[in-house]
C-alpha cells in the first residue's frame, strides 16, 4: 500500500468519481452540438459549473470560465491587464504560473513589485499598503501557499486595495485553498479566482477562473464562442464534470475534511518535534492549510529523503513538484529569508482528508529512520 | 492515478542486498539491472543528472548521455523491470570532481582522464552515500569488469570481453568499495549484452555506442577552450629550440598525438613529444624521441590484496614483473614495477614500450592481463 503524504502536488482521485467518469464516457458529445449528444454534454459542463459556484461561494451573476488548469486561469487573469499602464503588485512567494506572466510584462516595461512576505511566509496588509498607488492596476496575492501551506489575509489585502486602489483588480489564486478551507468570492473581495481541479480530487487538466459580476476581461485564448466567449476551444467535458462531481463531495464535508487532515498534521509536526533534534516546522505561527508541514530537518538532502521515504512507499516532497529532476532551492523559502542549507533540507508533507489517523506514527517512524540513517552516512562521509 | 499502476512497484524492505543500480539509459547499464531483476534482489534504478549540456554545447541533441533523451530511456527501462527509479543530482559534485580537473589538466600540459575522476569521485563514493541514504547496501554499473572474491579478498579483474574491458577506469576502487559493488556484465561480451537486451526487450537494445568522454559533445580542445577560457597561443618547436610553427594553445595537444599538428615538408611524420606550459610551447619530434626508458607513476592506489597487505606493512624496494597499461585504449605491455613507497612506483619497460602521457593513468595488471593489481597517475 503506498501512503500518499503529497496531497499539494496532486490530490489524485478516489473511488468515488468512477460512476462519473463511465456515466460521461457513455455520452461524450461536443457540448457546442445542437443535437442530444452535445446538449447531454453542455448539461454536465453546466452541472459542474454550478457546484464549483456553489464550492467557491460565487454569486449567481459572477462567471466561472472553465480552463486547462490553475496556469491558464492565471495567465488569463494577469494578461487581463496586459493593456493598462498602472503598476502591478504580487509577491515573491507566488506560483511559477503568476510569477513568469508578471515577469514577461516586467520585461516589456511594466511596473510589478513583488511583495516579500514575512518570516513565516504571510504577505501582510501592511506591506501591501505600503506598496499601493492609485494607479495600482492589478493586485495578485496567492489564498495559501502551495510549499508552507501559508495563508494570506486576503479578504484584508482586497480592503486595503479597495480603499487606496479603487480602479485596481484583485486576483487570488486559490488552488491550493479550495477543498482546504472556505473559499468565498463574496468573502474575500476579489474580482478574479483560480481554482484547480486535480488540487481537491479531481483530474488534472481543468482549472477555473471565477470572475465577478460586473468585471470585464478578455480571453486569453480565442477561438470559438464557448465559455461565454471567454475561453475558445472545446470544453473539456469529462474534467469539468469529474470537477463539479468532486466539489459537490467536498461542499458537503468541508468542516469534517478540515478537521481530519488538520488532526493527522498536528499530531506529525508534535510527533517528529519529538523524535527528529533540530526539526523545525516552516510558517508555524502564521495561519496555514489544515492538511500542510514544510518541515526543515538539519543535516539532510530533501530529494535523498524523499527518495528513502518513497522506498518505504510513502509519497513526500521537497516543495513544489518537481519536472526536471533537477531541483532548485525553493523559492518560496528563499522569499521568507532562509539560508540555501536550510531551503536544500525542507520536505513537505502534505494530507490527505482520507489517511486514517493510526498511519501517522509509521509515517512519524518511517521519516525518523530515515534522517537517523542519513545523519550517520553524512557523519561518515 | 489508477490503484493498479501504483501497487505495481515491486516490494522493497531495506534488506541487506538492496541494490543501487546506476542507469545512463544506455544498453550496458539497461541489461545490468535486468540480469540483477532476475536474482530477486531489491533494486533501485538511480541515473545520475551530472552536467548540464546547456553549458558548454549550444546543441543539446549532441549530448551523449545523461540527456533528459536518455533519462527517458533508462526510466522505461526500470518501469519495464518493475524497479522504482529516481534522477539523482550531482551537478555540483561533478563540476567540482571532474570537469575542473579535466579542463585544469589540460590546461596544465598533461592528458587527463576524467571517467577514472568520476568512478572514483562521484560514482563510488557520492553515489555511494546516496546508496546508504536510501538504505541499499550495495551499488551496481553496467562496467566491463568483474570482481571475485577469494580468502585474502576481492580481486578485479578485466572483463570477459577484452574489447570492452573498462577495469582501467577502477583502478581507484578500494576493498571496502569492491566487496559493495556489483558489475553483473563483466561476465559477457558486448553482442551477448545487445543480444539479451533484444531478447528481453529493452527500449536500449540497439542505441549507439556512448562516446569515449560523456559530458563533450563535439570536440574535447572547444570544450577545454570554453570552460577553461581561452589559452594563449605558442609556438611548434623541435628539440633544439627552431620555430616551425605556431598552435592555439597547448590544450589542443597530447604528448604521443601525431594527428592534427598540421604541420607538413618534413622527411619522417613529427609526433609531440613535450608541453611546456610555461613557454607555451609544443615541442615536437620523431617517435624515437618519444621512448622513456623508464617513467614514474605517483597518486598510487593498490587493489590487489597481497599488494595491499605488503605495500600497508610498509615494505618498499621490492619488484614485481607486470603487464602496465598506460592509455584505456591500449594492451598493456610487459614492464618491470619497482614500488618506491606507498604512493610512488617507477616502472622500467621489459621489451616493448608505449608512449607515454603525463596525467593520464597507468594500470598495472598481473602477467596474465587478467588481474588488476594497481595504478596511479603518470608524472611528468
Amino acid at each position: 500500500m503506498i501512503i500518499d503524504c503529497d496531497a499539494n502536488a496532486t490530490y489524485s482521485p478516489d473511488e468515488r468519481i468512477r460512476g462519473v467518469i463511465s456515466s460521461c464516457l457513455e455520452d461524450l458529445g461536443n457540448p457546442s452540438s445542437l443535437h442530444r449528444s452535445g446538449q447531454r454534454a453542455r448539461a454536465a459542463i453546466e452541472e459542474g459549473r454550478a457546484s464549483v459556484k456553489s464550492l467557491i461561494g460565487a454569486g449567481d451573476k459572477d462567471t466561472v470560465v472553465f480552463t486547462s488548469g490553475a496556469t491558464e486561469a492565471n495567465n488569463t487573469a494577469i494578461a487581463a491587464v496586459a493593456d493598462r499602464t498602472g503598476p502591478i503588485l504580487s509577491a515573491s512567494t507566488e506560483h511559477p504560473c503568476v510569477l513568469q506572466p508578471l515577469k514577461r510584462l516586467a520585461a516589456r516595461g511594466r511596473a510589478v513589485t513583488f511583495l516579500s512576505p514575512n518570516s513565516d511566509g504571510m504577505i501582510t496588509p501592511e506591506a501591501l499598503s505600503a506598496a499601493l498607488t492609485p494607479d495600482t492596476s492589478l493586485v495578485s496575492i496567492m489564498a495559501a501557499n502551495n510549499e508552507t501551506g501559508v495563508i494570506n489575509p486576503i479578504a484584508a489585502i482586497a480592503e486595503r486595495v479597495r480603499e487606496f486602489a479603487p480602479q485596481s483588480l484583485i486576483h487570488t489564486d486559490a488552488a491550493q485553498l479550495l477543498g482546504k478551507g472556505h473559499v468565498s468570492m463574496k468573502a474575500l473581495g476579489v474580482d478574479l479566482l483560480t481554482v484547480s481541479a486535480h488540487k481537491i480530487g479531481a483530474l488534472s487538466g481543468t482549472g477555473a477562473l471565477c470572475i465577478r459580476d460586473g468585471v470585464e476581461i478578455d480571453p486569453l485564448l480565442l477561438g470559438g464562442p464557448q465559455e461565454s466567449k471567454l475561453r475558445g476551444g472545446t470544453e473539456n467535458v469529462l474534467g469539468i464534470a469529474v470537477f463539479g462531481a468532486v466539489s459537490a463531495m467536498i461542499m458537503a464535508q468541508l468542516a469534517e475534511r478540515c478537521e481530519i487532515m488538520k488532526g493527522a498534521r498536528d499530531l506529525f509536526e508534535e510527533s517528529i518535534a519529538r523524535a527528529i533534534p533540530g526539526a523545525v516546522v516552516n510558517g508555524a505561527h502564521a495561519p496555514r492549510l489544515p492538511n500542510t508541514s514544510s518541515v526543515y530537518i538539519p543535516g539532510v538532502r530533501a530529494d535523498d529523503l524523499i527518495v528513502a521515504m518513497d522506498l518505504e512507499r510513502i509519497l513526500i516532497s521537497s516543495g513544489a513538484a518537481c519536472t526536471s529532476g533537477k531541483p532548485e532551492p525553493s523559492h518560496v523559502l528563499k522569499a521568507m529569508g532562509q539560508d540555501e542549507e536550510r531551503t536544500r533540507s525542507t520536505v513537505r508533507v502534505s494530507f490527505r482528508a482520507d489517511l486514517p489517523l493510526d498511519t501517522v506514527p509509521g509515517i512519524v517512524i518511517a521519516l525518523t529512520n530515515a534522517v537517523e540513517r542519513m545523519r550517520q552516512v553524512v557523519k561518515k562521509g | 492515478m489508477s490503484s493498479e499502476a501504483r501497487n505495481s512497484l515491486s516490494p522493497i524492505s531495506l534488506t541487506d542486498r538492496s541494490i543501487v543500480v546506476a542507469m545512463s539509459g544506455g544498453v550496458d547499464s539497461s541489461v545490468a539491472a535486468y540480469l540483477l531483476s532476475k536474482t530477486g534482489a531489491q533494486l533501485v534504478g538511480v541515473s545520475m543528472q551530472v552536467w548540464d549540456y546547456k553549458k558548454s554545447c549550444s546543441d543539446n541533441s549532441k549530448a551523449t548521455c545523461c540527456s533528459p533523451a536518455d533519462f527517458n530511456d533508462a526510466r522505461r527501462v526500470a518501469a519495464k523491470l518493475d524497479m522504482p527509479y529516481y534522477v539523482v543530482d550531482f551537478e555540483a559534485y561533478f563540476e567540482k570532481e571532474v570537469i575542473n580537473r579535466f579542463v585544469e589538466t589540460y590546461q596544465l600540459g598533461m592528458t587527463p582522464n576524467p571517467c577514472i575522476d568520476c568512478n572514483s569521485r562521484v560514482k563510488f563514493r557520492e553515489l555511494r552515500e546516496r546508496a546508504l541514504s536510501f538504505g541499499c547496501s550495495h551499488v551496481a554499473t553496467g562496467h566491463y569488469a568483474r570482481i571475485r572474491e577469494s580468502a585474502d579478498g576481492f580481486h578485479l579483474l578485466r572483463g570477459v570481453d577484452r574489447d570492452k574491458d573498462q577495469s582501467y577506469f577502477l583502478y581507484t576502487c578500494r576493498q571496502d568499495e569492491l566487496g559493495k559493488t556489483l558489475f553483473p556484465i563483466g561476465d559477457y561480451t558486448k553482442p551477448q549484452i545487445r543480444e539479451i537486451a533484444r531478447e528481453v526487450g529493452l527500449v536500449t537494445a540497439d542505441k549507439p555506442e556512448s562516446q569515449d568522454i560523456c559530458f563533450v559533445a563535439g570536440s574535447v580542445q572547444d570544450f577545454v577552450a570554453k570552460i577553461g577560457g581561452r589559452r594563449q597561443k605558442g609556438d611548434f618547436v623541435l628539440k633544439d629550440g627552431t620555430k616551425i610553427g605556431e598552435h592555439d594553445g597547448i590544450h589542443r595537444f597530447t604528448v604521443g598525438q601525431r594527428k592534427g599538428l598540421n604541420i607538413g615538408g618534413l622527411a619522417e611524420p613529427l609526433y609531440v613529444i613535450d608541453l611546456d606550459p610555461a613557454t607555451h610551447r609544443v615541442i615536437l619530434g620523431s617517435r624515437e624521441d618519444l621512448k622513456r626508458e623508464n617513467f614514474t607513476v605517483r597518486e598510487m592506489h593498490w587493489v590487489n590484496p597481497q599488494l595491499i597487505n605488503r605495500v600497508g606493512a610498509g615494505a618498499s624496494g621490492f619488484e614485481v614483473d607486470v603487464i602496465v597499461q598506460v592509455r584505456s585504449r591500449h594492451h598493456g605491455v610487459r614492464a618491470r614495477m619497482k614500488v618506491l613507497d606507498k604512493d610512488t612506483c617507477s616502472f622500467t619497460w621489459h621489451d616493448e614500450w608505449a608512449a607515454i602521457s603525463p596525467g593520464q593513468a597507468a594500470v598495472v595488471y598481473d602477467l596474465q592481463n587478467e588481474e588488476l593489481l594497481a595504478g596511479g597517475r603518470i608524472s611528468k
